[in-house]
């Protein structure tokens, strides 16, 4: 099944926005995983402007934002 | 000494006196230096009945231990006092290039007390420090006066200058080190302006330091100098500033809009983030003193309503103060809003608070155009920002200038209106722009009992709670989920004691999450000889923190001053995080108890200040018992 990613501030720099494959039971901790993002990023997924839990399984066509904890003082 | 000089400067206007002094070296290994080692000072020497903004008002400016080194991060100051927005403890902390020259000029600090008879500036030259009559500078921005002064004495005098808002005890006015680095918060430039003191200037003719053992420093900093520069954060920051995430922020909730009103806007996310000002209008990157990271930025916009030379550029608190929190996603304006505020010596923070609250009242009806004397106060609306209010309020001038001057919670009551629930502020104190209903709900706890009143860098909570640093040595090695109560209050306890060691230290927090706590242990014997292991280090953290509290209970504030206004701890309206509650009391209540707290009076108890070496100190506030 695809879901639509969108990488959101400092995470453009290490993804483009695009559609990904992924099965049908993958979790969002594990698609976290899968990005490869320097680990000292701590990544929240957010769905429809609300957090998910990394234990969250996708249904088709869900668009993803994929943001970064880090702030700036 | 180490280090440290021990040696401080003394003036006293009133008497035209400058005198030396050598500190015992116990003040310093009890706390630490900066503005622990001003606390302390100010307990000892304070006047706790006096306005400050009056003569006997003590103006404490602090370096810390490291304050010269080649070392990245480590060379800010402290100023401090009481605070003359809110009324308590206030210190303020600033980078770029004040603290290393008057290290290096043979200081660690200098405590100004009474009023010039007219406008002076400070000199100091190595052993040579004059009080100059100066009023050529008075009335001058903080732009052309820097200019003036180092045109007049050289550019590589150092400069510490106050704006019209400072000569106009504006209550949060700010003290601005060569015209771009700000002691921003708790309004000390007024407490400049008050003593007719427009400028101090230091050169130091060398820049020797004595370090207890250079060897055992050499090799951690060029351990730690590489490890911060090549960090995964630093290489945001030099990028794209601290606003580098901000759109990152907005989607999590983070980001305070129109008075914390909102928390989601996403276009704004798209228009006022770091990458863009890179894109726009950066021309330069700066650093303070010996920093890798380069957080600094200047601007310049070349043309349109908001046109600015090249000059200092805003930094996250600021493109959001003087944007979003006041309605506007004009990231041109806000570039020109942050410089005018520079120069008229204003803190953006403070002004974008009262400022926002005061576009709530209008929008309300809670103030009207009779308040404002005819001026709109529109959301978003920056061109009345730039050319009206923001003059207004530094020259105290008109009635909303005169409603503005002194911060929101004062503006609030002057009101006679419920308007103080809307007001977004801690002990006085405008809040600043991370909001923990997104952001985190420690920082909720963090805002509400740091002693200066709500501060995001009293405390590293904020990065904490992100997951930015780990300390297993002091027992912080899990990670936080920030929009829980879970785990706050004990993070807190380690929090405020690491907090209190930064702020103390005067080192930058964007640097020093990189530091491990063998790190920090390693620096402060190897630079200072401290001779501590991490728990003497610790427990010097959590003495400051205890100590800034005493001074506050002196000053009548007490556990219920631990607070914040219920605009920040309703649930969201909307946004990531909509509908969801703080549960501030239960983690405030918790903190206490942890930290051996009073719950009436907001101190430590007898038994916890003895238990840290400060029986002295516990017989003065726990006399009765
Ligand atoms: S990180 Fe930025 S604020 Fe901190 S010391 Fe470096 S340049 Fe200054």
């Amino acid at each position: 099944m695809k879901v639509y990613l969108v990488p959101v501030g400092i995470i453009k720099k290490y993804m483009k926005e695009r559609d990904l494959d992924i099965e049908a039971d993958l979790t969002a901790g594990t698609l976290i995983e899968r990005l490869n993002l320097p680990d000292k990023l701590k990544i929240i997924c957010f769905l429809n402007g609300k957090r998910i839990d990394p234990g969250h399984r996708f249904t088709e066509g869900d668009v993803v934002k994929i943001v970064s904890t880090f702030a700036g003082g | 000494m180490n280090g440290n000089t021990g040696k401080i400067i003394n003036v006293d206007l009133d008497k035209g006196s400058i005198e030396t002094e050598i500190l015992p070296e116990e003040y310093y290994t009890k706390y630490i230096g900066g503005s622990g080692l001003a606390a302390k000072l100010f307990w000892e020497r304070g006047n706790i009945s006096a306005d400050p903004l009056s003569p006997e008002a003590m103006l404490i400016f602090m370096n810390g231990p490291f304050a010269g080194l080649r070392l990245s991060g480590a060379s800010r100051n402290s100023v401090a006092g009481r605070s003359p927005l809110t009324g308590n403890w206030g210190d303020s902390s600033c980078g770029g290039y004040f603290a290393p020259e008057l290290r290096y000029a043979g200081y660690d600090g200098i405590i100004i007390k009474g009023k010039a008879g007219k406008p002076s500036i400070m000199l100091i030259e190595d052993e040579k420090i004059n009080i100059l009559p100066a009023p050529e500078y008075w009335g001058k921005g903080t732009d052309e006066a820097n200019r003036a002064i180092k045109e007049k004495y050289g550019k590589n005098y150092r400069t510490l200058i106050i704006g019209p808002a400072g000569e106009n005890l504006v209550k949060y006015a700010i003290i601005l080190n060569e015209g771009h680095h700000a002691f921003g918060r708790a309004g000390f430039g007024a407490v400049m302006g008050s003593k007719n003191l427009k400028a101090i200037v230091v050169k130091a003719s060398g820049k020797n330091m004595k370090l207890a053992d250079p060897e055992k420093y050499e090799e951690l900093r060029a351990e730690l100098n590489p490890k911060i520069k090549e960090a995964l954060a630093s290489d945001v920051m030099r990028e794209n500033g601290t606003a580098a995430n901000l759109e990152g922020g907005v989607v999590s909730g983070d980001v305070p809009i129109k008075n914390f009103t909102s928390n989601y806007w996403e276009e704004m996310g798209q228009e006022l983030n770091g990458g863009i000002l890179t894109e726009k209008y950066l021309t330069k990157r700066r650093a303070c003193a010996y920093c890798s990271i380069a957080c600094k930025r200047v601007v310049e916009v070349k043309e349109g309503p908001y046109a600015i030379p090249e000059g200092p550029g805003p930094e996250y608190e600021t493109i959001t103060a003087l944007g979003s929190l006041i309605g506007s996603m004009d990231l041109a304006a806000v570039c020109k809003a942050g410089r005018v505020c520079n120069d008229l010596g204003i803190d953006t923070i403070s002004a974008g608070g009262t400022i926002a609250w005061a576009m709530e009242a209008f929008e309300r009806g809670d103030i009207t155009e009779k308040d404002t004397g005819g001026i709109k106060l529109l959301w978003g609306d920056m061109a009345t920002v730039i050319d009206k209010i923001l003059p207004e309020i530094a020259a105290r001038k008109g009635s909303l200038g005169m409603l503005l001057a002194e911060g929101s919670l004062s503006a609030a009551v002057k009101t006679e209106k419920d308007t103080i629930n809307y007001t977004v502020q801690s002990k006085g104190l405008e809040v600043p722009m991370h909001d923990p209903r997104g952001g985190g709900h420690g920082l909720a706890l963090a805002y509400a009992v740091s002693p200066r009143g709500a501060c995001h860098v009293a405390s590293p909570m904020l990065f904490m709670e992100m997951g930015a640093c780990f300390y297993p040595e002091i027992g912080f090695e899990y990670e936080l989920e920030p929009m829980t109560d879970e785990n706050k209050a004990e993070t807190a306890v380690i929090a405020v004691a690491l907090g209190a060691i930064e702020n103390s230290a005067c080192f930058c927090q964007f640097a020093d999450r990189e530091i491990a706590i063998p790190e920090w242990v390693g620096l402060f014997n190897s630079v200072a000889g401290y001779n501590w292991d991490a728990p003497d280090m610790m427990k010097a953290g959590t003495r400051v923190f205890y100590l800034k509290r005493l001074i506050n209970y002196l000053f009548g504030r007490t556990a219920k001053d631990d607070a914040l206004t219920p605009r920040i701890l309703e649930p969201a309206r909307d946004g990531e995080p909509e509908g969801v509650v703080i549960n501030f009391e239960g983690m405030k209540n918790k903190f206490y108890e942890l930290m051996g707290m009073d719950p009436v009076k907001g101190i430590p108890s007898r038994k916890k200040l003895e238990e840290y070496g400060m029986g002295v100190e516990a017989k003065k506030v726990w006399r009765e018992t």
